[in-house]
């Protein structure tokens, strides 16, 4: 490992952000790749990719949502849209481990915990 | 007068010479014994006074050794007494030291006991209250394996709520 994927995250977001067109900034995505391959670094590119996106995100004033539950759930997304703004990127995730109920991550930052694993815990 | 006298058989020449030989006698003993004995007789009055003197001395001294011995009885009877009282005090005092030093003990075993009692209360309410805990996890579990889409629809109401009063507080 070269640089840290943080390193990596804030120099992508940086060159998209100078980027002028769509075209410049596929480029930089094309250039940014090579110079990770280069590196030897491709196993942190899912990070360095969470990572730009929370920059981004926070640049323009959203938020990274994730519902998390147990097993696939109707309308999950619409019910907790209405509690959250607009420009917030809501996301579903399966996650077996909380056995029940929900999970709701902020950011990878803050959590609100609601599943069933957690009750479990507050029992011990 | 001279019939009487005669009568009395006196020679007048005799008396003289018997008077004259009496003067002689005295004489001499005036001379040379009579200070002699006045000697001897002042010398034994002094020194029967004297033994008067240093009996009377002696008899002094012995009343002020009778007295001495008797301070001395009455000292060493006072310092006995103290003596009696003060050990007869530190025994009391001792004995009250013993009796606290009892009583501190006594009430720290039962501190100790009480704490013991305490404390396997408190074991044996946690060891109750665990196995609650455990009871209450299987019966859970038990049920998300019965309707854990039950559970599920549970838990997001409660999630749902909680984000609506956050809301409203806001």
């Amino acid at each position: 490992m070269k640089y840290n994927y943080k390193i990596y995250a804030r120099a992508l977001v940086f060159a998209l952000e100078e980027a002028q067109n769509l075209a410049q900034k596929e480029k930089v995505i094309k250039n940014f790749l090579f110079l990770v391959q280069k590196n030897k670094d491709t196993r942190q590119i899912k990070k360095i990719i969470d990572f730009a996106s929370r920059i981004i995100y926070k640049k323009e004033g959203r938020q990274r949502i994730i519902l998390e539950t147990a097993r696939p759930q109707n309308n999950l997304k619409n019910l907790f849209q209405k509690f959250f703004n607009e420009k917030d990127i809501i996301e579903e995730k399966i996650n077996p481990n909380i056995l029940a109920g929900l999970r709701i991550v902020f950011d990878d930052e803050k959590e609100l915990d609601f599943s069933f694993k957690k009750r479990l815990e507050l029992l011990n | 007068m001279e019939e009487l006298i005669q009568a009395l058989g006196i020679d007048w020449k005799l008396l003289i010479a018997q008077a004259f030989n009496f003067a002689l006698v005295l004489i001499v003993l005036r001379l040379f014994v009579y200070d002699k004995i006045l000697k001897v007789l002042r010398e034994r009055k002094k020194k029967i006074e004297d033994g008067i003197i240093k009996s009377e001395e002696a008899e002094k001294r012995l009343k002020e050794i009778e007295g001495l011995k008797l301070e001395k009885i009455k000292e060493a009877e006072k310092e006995a007494k103290e003596l009696f009282l003060k050990s007869e005090k530190k025994a009391r005092e001792t004995e009250e030291q013993m009796l606290l030093r009892a009583k501190e003990k006594e009430s720290e075993i039962l501190a100790q006991a009480e704490i013991i009692s305490q404390n396997k209360i408190k074991e044996s309410e946690t060891v109750a209250y665990q196995n609650l805990k455990n009871l209450l996890k299987a019966s859970m579990l038990q049920l998300l394996n019965f309707k854990p889409e039950a559970i599920d629809e549970v838990l997001i109401s409660e999630a749902v709520e909680s984000l609506k009063k956050q809301k409203n507080e806001i």
